[in-house]
C-alpha cells in the first residue's frame, strides 16, 4: 500500500468530484495491418500486465485518504472480438466511442484492452487506460513493449524483464523531491499570484455551471505549413536547446496569441505538462509522471509574434528550471483553465506489421480545463495535429469548429510574416463573417417617403383621430389640412424647399403641425426642446443656419436678437386661416433631409446629425411592422422633442392609423407627463427609457392598457425588464431598442424574454432591416462570437454625418471595408454577440474600465448590485484613489529636519527646507517657553506630596533608553515610583529582561499591564492611524490612569520625546498668539486629553473606560511629560544608562525599538500614506535639537522584514488592503431606502462576482445625479473623494459663506479636497489635534473664542456652521 | 576553473544514468539526444551551483551550452 503522488492526489480528487463521468479515460485506437496473431497478441498482453507494476495497481481509499497498491498477479480475462461476425450490425467508430466512455473500477487494475478484427489482415487494438496509471510518453511505452513481448513470443525467446524501475519507486522519488523542494513549490505560488483570474475564453461568464463535456476538434497541419514551421525552428534567433523546446515555444507563441484574442485578457497563464522523466530509467517507466506548471505571460497591444515568442523562450527556461517533481499544488492550478499539451512521442510499428495510432476522445475532459490544446504527431508523418478539447459551456459541439479556423488564421499569419502584430490578423472565416453580414441590403427597393404614407392615410381614414392634445382632437384629415395651411403659410413667409426651420416649441399641436407641415413645405425640421438653456437654444439656431424658427408662447423671448424670422405658432389657427387646405405635393428625395437633431458634443457644444428622409423612412416603416402598430395603436408624446427617440412617437401613430396623445410638459417644476398619461390610461403602445421604467417598478399597474413598450436611450437591465413585466398584465411585450442617433433612433432590437435572457442586462439583439452592424477589434478584424469588440453601424439608417463639422464626420463615418459604397458609423459603444447570437452593449469604449489588467463590465457589477433587496438604483465607477504614492527615488528630504517632501502638503524652499522648519523659525523662541527645568519638575512632583500614599508617582517603562532614564531619575529625586509597562503580547525578550533587571536593580514596584484586546486594537489602529503606535498609547494611558485612580497616585510621567510633542499634543496655532500664556496651552492640551479618552475607537469600545466619563480623573491625576523638563543629550543619556543602570540594547528586534510589532505599523503606514509614521516626530526632535537629521534618518530607514510583517498581521488577524500600488478603485453609489452595511454588501456580491470586480466602496445616496438626458452622471459621481467614501453620508456641499469658511479651514488641517457639510470630522480622519488646530484657525478668522470640544459636539460643517451663526447672532444682537 | 570532471560525471550519473557511456568532452549533447531540454536546465542549475551565481538568459544559448567542453569554458570565463 502507497500514498499517491501529487498528480496522482489530484486526479483522484478530480474523479471523486466527477464519479460519473470518463474526465480521466485515455483510449486508443491502434490500427494494425497484416497478420497479426491473436492468441500470441493474448499472451504477450498478459505479459505486459506481469511485468508492469501499473497495470496491477488498485486504487482505494481509507478514511478518505487515496492508496494504490500494486497485485501480485492479475490474470485479465482478454476479449476478442470479431467484427466481421459477432457485431455486425455496429459500427467501428461507434463501438470504440462507447467503450473509450466506460468509467472504470477502481477496485480493478484501471484498464480496458480489446482486439478487433475488422476485416482480413485488419486489427484494431482497443486499449483504454485510466490517467491514474499513464500519461504520452507510458502510451508509447506500452505500445512498444507489447510489440516487444509478441515478437519474442512469436519467436519462441524467453521474454526479458526488462522493468527494471517500477512506478512504485518513483511513487517514494516523488515524495523525496516534494519534500526536499519546498522552497520551489512556494516559487511557484508566488509566481502566479497576480494570475489569479483566468481568461474569459469567447466570453464565457464565470458564473456558468460547470460540465465536464468537452467537444474535440483537430487542426490538420498542412505539410506547408508543418514545413514552414520547421524552417523557423531552424532560424537563430528562434532556435533553443532543442527542437522540441523550440516547437513548444512556437506553439506556446500562437496558442498565447489565440487566448488573448479570444478574451481580450493581457495577463495570461496557460498549465503545460512537464513529462518529469529525468533519467534514461524514468524514460522507459510506465506510469503518470506528467505534472502541470503554468506558463505566464503579460501581453501588450504592440507585442508581435516575435516579441512574444522572446517573451516565452525566457519563460520556458524559468519553466523548465522550476517544473521539479512534486512542486506542482491546487492553488497553482488554479491560475490557467487552459492546457498546452506538446507531446513528442511517436508510435512505430508493431512488430513490423504498419500501424496507426489515434486517440480518442472520451467527450469529457476536467471541468477546470476549459481548452485543451495538444499537438503531436502520433505517426511520425511531417503533419503536425494541433487538436482542441473545448468544454461545452464555451462553444458547443456545432460551434467547436470554429476554433480551427481561428487558430489556423493566427499561425497562417504569424508563418506570413513574424514580425506582425499578434493582435493584426483576423479570426474570422469567410462563414462567420456572414454572421454580421446576414441582413440583406435592399438597394433596389423603392423608396416611400413618410409623407405620401401620412396623406395617402388622410385620404383613406379621414375621419379616424389622429391627434389628441388635451380636449383637443384632430383627425386624419384635419391635421393634414391644418399641416398643408400652414406649410403655405410657411412658404409665403420666403420659405424654400431643402430650406431647414427650427421648431422650439412645447409638445403641444403647434408643434406636430409645424412638424409636418415643413416637411410638405420641403424643408428640414430641428427640434428644440422648451428646457434647454437658452445659450443651447441660440447656439443651435445660429449653428443649424436654419431660415425660421416656429416657436410659442414665452420661448420667444429667448430668441431676441437672433437675426432669423420668428413665427409665434401661439395662435396658429388663425395665422393660418387664410390659407389653402390642399396637399402641396412636393417631391420628397430619399436624399432630402428629414431633420437635423442635435446631440451633446465632446467639444461641449452641440452637434447636429443630420437625417435623411430615406434613413427616416426606413426605420419607421421597419417599426411598425416589427412592433405591429396598427389603426388601434394609441401612443403618448411626452419625451423630449430634441431626444431622438421621441421620433417613434410622434411619427409611428399618424403611418399606422392609430393615435397620437400629446402631453405637454410644465413651464416650470417637473415633468409629470408620465404619471398623468399612467393615470389617463389612454395608451396602449410606449416608447420610453429605462430611466422612466425605474419610475413604474413599484407600481400596480395591472389595469394598465399599455401593450407594448419600446424602450430605448439606455443600457436596460434584466432585473428592471422582469419587476416591469410583473407590474404589468403579463402579456404585456417589451422591446429594447439600441441606436445612436447618428442610425435613426433605433437600428438594433431585441425583444425581452424573460427565461431567455438571464444575463445582466438585456442584449440589444439584432440589427434591423437594410442595418448591418459589425464588431470589430482595433483593426478592424470582426472578432468571433462573445469576443468584445467596437460597434460600427451601417445600412440605410445611418446619418449623412454632422451640420458643418466634415473632419468629425470623416472621422466617424467611414468607408465600410466590407460592404462597397456604404458609410460605416464607428458608435465608440462596445459589444459582443451572445450565446444565442444576439448583440450585447457593453457600455462605451471611453468608459472601459480596467482594473489591474481586468476588463470590468460595470453594468455586470450594477446588476447584481439591484438584486439587493432595498437599493433601487445603483451605479458603478472606477475612481482614481486620491493616494498619491511618490516613486521613493522622487522623494527629498528636507536638508534642516529631514522632513520627506511626500508628507502631505509640505512645501520646501529654494535651500530644500520643509515649510515646517521655516515656520518654526518664527516662532522657536515662544515655543522654548513651553518646555521647562527639571527643577520645575522636581517642585511639581514634590510639592502637594500626599503623605501616607503608596506612591508619588506612576512612571511609565516601555523599557527603552527613554523611560528607563525617566525611571532612573525619578527615583534619584527620592520619589516613591510605581512602574508600568504594557505587555502588548510582541516585547521583544531582551526588552523584558532590561524592565525585570532594571525595576530589581532600582527597587522599585513595577507592573504589567494587560488586555486580551491587544490584537483588536492593533487592528483598528491599523485602520484610523495606519499604524499600531496609537492603540497601543491609548491602551497604556488608560490602564495606567486607571491603577494611578485605585491607587490614588497623582502623577503619571510620561517618556514622549520633544518631538513627540509636536505630533500628539502641540500645533503651530498654539504659539501663534502675541502674548503666549503656557497656562492657556495646558488648558487646551487638558481638554484635549478629555477629548482624546472620550474619542470612538477599539480602545473605547473594548476596554473598561468609565472612569473618563467624569472630568473627575482629569483632576486627580495629571500627565507629566519627563522631556518637557529635561533637555539630556542622547550621548549623555546612554552612558548614564549603562553604566548606573545596567539598561542594554536590545539587538532581538532587528530595530532601534523594544517592540516586534512596530515595524508593521511602520510598514503599513508606509504602505498607505507613502512615508514613515516617525519622519513627522522625528523631524520635530531634529528641529528641537534631540537628534541630529542623519541619525533621524536612519532609524527611518532601518530594514523592515516583510516576511515577518505578514507574519504577524495574520497572527493578529489584519487584513492587508488590496490598494497598494493601485491609484484606482471601483466604487458603487446606491439610492433606496436607506444605507446598508458595506459588510452585507459585500457577502451579497462576493457569491457572484470574482474577487476583482468587488467594489472597495459602497456609498448611500439620497438621489442619484443625473445628466441633462436622466442618465445617471457618472462624471460627477467620481469626483467625490475618498474619505467620503468612508463615510455613510452623501455629498452636500457647503450652503453659505460660514459653510465654506469651515469647509476651507477643514480642507487645510485634514488635508482633504472637497468636504460635504454632512460629513463627519471625525470619520474624516479629526482627532483631537486637529480640533485644536480648527478651532484656533476658526478662532483666529472670526475674533471669537470657540472651546476645543464644539468641533467634538458639534461633527459636521451644518452643525458648525449653525452654531457659529447662532453665536453671531447674539454676538450682534449685544 | 576547470570542470569537464564533474560536469561529465554528472551527466552521466544523473541524466544519462549510463556510467559505461561513451561521451567526450566534445560531443554534441543535443543532437544524439542524450540531453533533453530539461537535461539541459539541470546541468545548468549544475553550473549555477559550481558558478554560486545564476546563468543569465543570454548566456543560455545553445554556443555556451553544446558540449562539456563549451560549458566548461563558459564557466572559465565567467570565473575569471
Amino acid at each position: 500500500m502507497m500514498p499517491l503522488t501529487t498528480s496522482q492526489t489530484s486526479m483522484w480528487l478530480g474523479q471523486k468530484l466527477n464519479p460519473s463521468v470518463p474526465i480521466y479515460n485515455v483510449p486508443y485506437a491502434f490500427y494494425i495491418n497484416g497478420n497479426l496473431d491473436a492468441v500470441t497478441f493474448k499472451q504477450a498482453f498478459q505479459e505486459l500486465i506481469n511485468t508492469t507494476d501499473v497495470l496491477r495497481t488498485v486504487f482505494f481509499d481509507v478514511d478518505s485518504i487515496p492508496y494504490q497498491k500494486v497485485l501480485k498477479d492479475y490474470n485479465y480475462s482478454f476479449e476478442a472480438i470479431n467484427f466481421k461476425t459477432d457485431l455486425t450490425d455496429i459500427l467501428i467508430n461507434d463501438w470504440l466511442q462507447d467503450r473509450s466512455e466506460r468509467l472504470f473500477d477502481m477496485s480493478k487494475p484501471l484498464f480496458d484492452s480489446v482486439l478487433l478484427n475488422t476485416s482480413d489482415q485488419e486489427y484494431i487494438w482497443f486499449f483504454n487506460v485510466h490517467h491514474l496509471i499513464t500519461d504520452a510518453s507510458s502510451s508509447v511505452l506500452f505500445f512498444n513493449r507489447l510489440s516487444e513481448l509478441y515478437a519474442q513470443i512469436k519467436k519462441g525467446n524467453e521474454s526479458t524483464d526488462n522493468s527494471k524501475f517500477k512506478y512504485s519507486d518513483y511513487v517514494q522519488y516523488e515524495a523525496n523531491q516534494q519534500n526536499s523542494n519546498k522552497a520551489n513549490k512556494a516559487y511557484w505560488e508566488k509566481k502566479v499570484e497576480t494570475f489569479s483570474e483566468t481568461p474569459m475564453l469567447y466570453g464565457e461568464k464565470k458564473t456558468q455551471q460547470t460540465t465536464s463535456k468537452s467537444h474535440r476538434v483537430v487542426l490538420d497541419l498542412s505539410l506547408e505549413q508543418s514545413e514552414k514551421i520547421n524552417a523557423l525552428a531552424e532560424q537563430s534567433d528562434i532556435k533553443v536547446w532543442t527542437k522540441d523546446l523550440t516547437l513548444f515555444n512556437i506553439f506556446s507563441t500562437l496558442l498565447f496569441t489565440y487566448l488573448y484574442r479570444i478574451s481580450g485578457q493581457k495577463k495570461l497563464a496557460i498549465g503545460a505538462p512537464i513529462n518529469n522523466r529525468t533519467t534514461k530509467t524514468l524514460k522507459s517507466t510506465p506510469g503518470l509522471f506528467i505534472e502541470i506548471f503554468p506558463l505566464t505571460v503579460e501581453l501588450t497591444e504592440d507585442d508581435t509574434f516575435f516579441s512574444l515568442l522572446q517573451q516565452i523562450k525566457r519563460e520556458t527556461n524559468e519553466y523548465l528550471k522550476h517544473a521539479i517533481t512534486g512542486t506542482s499544488s491546487a492553488k497553482v492550478s488554479r491560475s490557467f483553465n487552459t492546457i498546452f499539451n506538446y507531446i513528442n512521442a511517436s508510435f512505430s510499428d508493431f512488430d513490423g506489421l504498419t500501424t496507426k495510432a489515434e486517440w480518442i476522445h472520451p467527450n469529457h475532459s476536467d471541468p477546470a480545463h476549459k481548452l485543451r490544446c495538444h499537438v503531436y504527431d502520433f505517426n511520425a508523418t511531417g503533419h503536425t495535429k494541433v487538436v482542441f478539447d473545448i468544454n461545452t459551456s464555451i462553444l458547443d459541439e456545432s460551434e467547436a469548429h470554429a476554433i480551427t479556423s481561428h487558430f489556423s488564421n493566427i499561425l497562417d499569419a504569424f508563418l506570413s510574416n513574424i514580425n506582425a502584430l499578434i493582435e493584426a490578423p483576423s479570426l474570422l472565416s469567410e462563414q462567420e463573417s456572414s454572421l454580421f453580414l446576414q441582413s440583406e441590403l435592399e438597394f433596389n427597393k423603392p423608396y416611400v417617403s413618410i409623407l405620401e404614407h401620412f396623406e395617402t392615410l388622410a385620404a383613406n381614414i379621414p375621419n379616424a383621430i389622429a391627434f389628441q392634445c388635451k380636449n383637443e382632437t384632430l383627425t386624419y384629415k384635419g391635421l393634414n389640412k391644418k399641416a398643408n395651411q400652414l406649410a403655405n403659410y410657411l412658404i409665403k413667409n420666403g420659405m424654400t424647399s431643402n430650406q431647414k426651420v427650427a421648431l422650439y416649441n412645447y409638445r403641444s399641436t403647434a408643434y406636430m403641425i409645424g412638424v409636418l407641415a415643413v416637411i410638405k413645405a420641403g424643408g428640414t425640421f430641428i427640434p428644440i426642446a422648451s428646457d434647454q438653456p437658452r445659450e443651447r437654444v441660440r447656439f443651435i439656431v445660429s449653428n443649424s443656419d436654419c431660415s425660421l424658427i416656429l416657436t410659442e408662447g414665452d420661448l420667444k423671448k429667448n430668441l431676441e436678437n437672433t437675426n432669423i424670422q420668428v413665427i409665434d405658432l401661439s395662435d396658429f389657427n388663425s395665422l393660418i386661416a387664410n390659407e389653402s387646405v390642399s396637399n402641396l405635393n412636393k417631391v420628397l428625395k430619399a436624399s432630402a433631409l428629414a431633420y437635423v437633431l442635435y446631440t451633446s458634443g465632446s467639444t461641449g457644444d452641440p452637434k447636429g446629425v443630420l437625417i435623411s428622409h430615406s434613413a427616416l423612412s426606413n426605420y419607421l416603416f421597419w417599426a411598425k411592422d416589427h412592433y405591429g402598430i396598427d389603426s388601434k395603436s394609441v401612443f403618448p408624446l411626452f419625451t423630449s422633442i430634441g431626444f431622438d427617440l421621441t421620433i417613434t412617437s410622434t411619427f409611428l401613430p399618424l403611418l399606422s392609423g392609430g393615435k397620437l396623445i400629446v402631453y405637454k410638459e410644465n413651464t416650470f417644476g417637473p415633468d409629470t407627463s408620465l404619471l398623468q398619461l399612467l393615470g389617463d390610461n389612454l395608451v396602449n403602445v410606449i416608447k420610453l427609457t429605462p430611466s422612466h421604467l425605474t419610475f413604474l417598478k413599484d407600481r400596480n399597474l395591472a389595469n394598465s392598457n399599455i401593450h407594448t413598450m419600446i424602450v430605448g436611450g439606455e443600457d436596460f437591465k434584466v432585473n428592471l425588464g422582469k419587476s416591469i413585466k410583473s407590474s404589468f398584465r403579463n402579456h404585456l411585450k417589451i422591446f429594447n431598442e439600441y441606436g445612436p442617433t447618428e442610425a435613426t433612433v433605433g437600428c438594433i432590437v431585441s425583444k425581452f424574454d424573460v427565461d431567455k435572457h438571464s444575463d445582466a442586462s438585456i442584449p440589444i439583439g439584432y440589427p434591423i432591416k437594410n442595418m448591418h452592424a459589425y464588431i470589430l477589434d482595433s483593426h478592424m478584424n470582426m472578432v468571433p462570437k462573445g469576443v468584445v469588440g467596437e460597434l460600427y453601424l451601417s445600412g440605410h439608417s445611418l446619418a449623412n454625418g454632422y451640420l458643418k463639422l466634415e473632419d468629425l464626420t470623416n472621422s466617424k463615418f467611414i468607408d465600410n471595408p466590407f460592404v462597397d459604397g456604404l458609410k460605416m458609423y464607428h458608435t465608440g459603444d462596445l459589444a459582443r454577440i451572445n450565446k444565442t447570437g444576439e448583440f450585447e452593449y457593453l457600455g462605451r469604449v471611453d468608459e472601459q474600465v480596467k482594473l489591474r489588467g481586468y476588463r470590468i463590465e460595470l453594468t455586470d457589477i450594477e446588476s447584481n448590485l439591484l438584486d439587493f433587496e432595498g437599493i433601487d438604483d445603483c451605479a458603478v465607477v472606477l475612481v482614481e484613489n486620491n493616494k498619491v504614492i511618490v516613486p521613493e527615488e522622487e522623494v527629498i528630504n528636507c536638508t534642516e529636519c529631514g522632513l520627506p517632501s511626500n508628507y502631505p502638503q509640505t512645501d520646501f524652499d529654494d535651500y530644500g527646507v520643509c515649510h515646517l522648519c521655516n515656520a518654526f523659525k518664527g516662532y522657536k523662541e515662544k515655543a522654548q517657553k513651553y518646555f521647562k527645568t527639571e527643577e520645575e519638575l522636581k517642585t511639581i512632583l514634590t510639592t502637594n506630596k500626599i503623605e501616607n500614599t503608596s506612591y508619588d508617582c506612576l512612571s511609565l517603562l516601555s523599557g527603552g533608553k527613554d523611560s528607563t532614564y525617566i525611571l532612573a531619575q525619578l527615583v534619584g529625586m527620592g520619589l516613591k515610583v510605581l512602574a508600568f509597562t504594557l505587555d502588548n503580547g510582541y516585547i521583544s525578550e531582551q526588552a523584558k529582561d532590561n524592565v525585570n533587571r532594571i525595576v530589581e536593580k532600582l527597587g522599585v514596584d513595577h507592573i504589567y499591564g494587560q488586555t486580551e484586546h491587544m490584537n483588536a486594537i492593533f487592528i483598528d489602529s491599523l485602520n484610523r492611524h495606519q499604524n499600531v503606535c496609537n492603540g497601543c498609547f491609548k491602551t497604556i494611558y488608560t490602564l495606567s490612569t486607571k491603577i494611578a485612580m485605585e491607587k490614588e497616585i497623582p502623577f503619571i510621567v510620561t517618556g514622549l520625546s520633544r518631538g513627540q510633542f509636536f505630533e500628539t499634543r502641540l500645533t503651530e496655532e498654539l504659539f501663534w498668539d502675541e502674548n503666549l500664556d503656557v497656562t492657556k496651552i495646558d488648558d487646551t492640551i487638558l481638554e484635549v486629553r478629555k477629548l482624546y479618552h472620550r474619542e470612538e475607537d477599539a480602545v473605547r469600545d473594548l476596554l473598561e473606560v468609565s472612569i473618563f466619563e467624569d472630568d473627575d480623573v482629569f483632576d486627580k491625576v495629571q500627565f507629566v511629560d519627563f522631556y518637557r523638563y529635561s533637555d539630556v543629550s542622547l550621548e549623555h543619556m546612554i552612558s548614564y544608562l549603562e553604566d548606573k543602570v545596567g539598561w542594554v540594547r536590545p539587538t532581538d528586534t532587528g530595530r532601534s525599538t523594544n517592540c516586534l510589532i512596530n515595524q508593521v505599523g511602520i510598514y503599513v503606514h508606509k504602505k498607505e500614506k507613502g512615508y514613515s509614521n516617525y519622519s513627522f516626530p522625528y523631524s520635530w526632535d531634529v528641529r528641537l535639537g534631540h537628534k541630529t537629521r542623519d541619525e533621524s534618518l536612519e532609524e527611518i530607514n532601518e530594514y523592515i522584514d516583510e516576511v515577518e510583517v505578514k507574519r504577524i498581521m495574520e497572527e493578529i488577524g489584519y487584513e492587508e488592503s488590496n490598494t497598494f500600488g493601485n491609484d484606482e478603485k471601483l466604487v458603487a453609489y446606491y439610492t433606496g431606502d436607506s444605507s446598508i452595511s458595506s459588510k452585507a454588501l459585500k457577502k451579497h456580491l462576493a457569491s457572484k462576482l470574482p474577487a476583482y470586480m468587488m467594489p472597495s466602496n459602497f456609498k448611500f445616496l439620497e438621489d442619484m445625479p443625473l445628466t441633462k438626458n436622466g442618465k445617471v452622471d457618472k462624471k460627477t459621481l467620481k469626483k467625490i473623494n475618498t474619505e467620503q467614501l468612508e463615510l455613510e453620508t452623501s455629498y452636500v456641499a457647503p450652503r453659505n459663506e460660514i459653510d465654506e469658511l469651515i469647509e476651507g479651514v477643514w480642507k487645510d488641517v485634514l488635508r482633504l479636497s472637497k468636504i460635504g457639510i454632512h460629513d463627519n470630522f471625525i470619520a474624516l480622519g479629526g482627532h483631537s489635534l486637529a480640533a485644536i488646530r480648527v478651532t484656533s484657525r476658526l478662532n483666529e478668522a472670526l475674533g471669537m473664542d470657540i472651546p476645543l470640544n464644539k468641533v467634538f459636539n458639534l461633527p459636521t460643517i451644518e452643525a458648525y456652521s449653525n452654531y457659529l451663526e447662532k453665536i453671531m447672532v447674539e454676538l450682534l444682537g449685544e | 576553473m576547470d570542470i569537464n570532471g564533474p560536469l561529465l560525471e554528472f551527466i552521466k550519473n544523473e541524466i544519462i544514468e549510463d556510467n559505461q557511456l561513451e561521451l567526450g568532452f566534445q560531443d554534441d549533447l543535443f543532437s544524439t539526444g542524450l540531453v533533453d531540454s530539461m537535461g539541459m536546465m539541470r546541468i545548468i542549475s549544475f553550473v549555477e551551483k559550481k558558478l554560486k551565481t545564476e546563468v543569465p538568459f543570454e548566456d543560455m544559448t545553445v554556443d555556451n551550452f553544446m558540449t562539456i567542453e563549451a560549458i566548461s569554458k563558459y564557466v572559465s570565463n565567467k570565473t575569471v
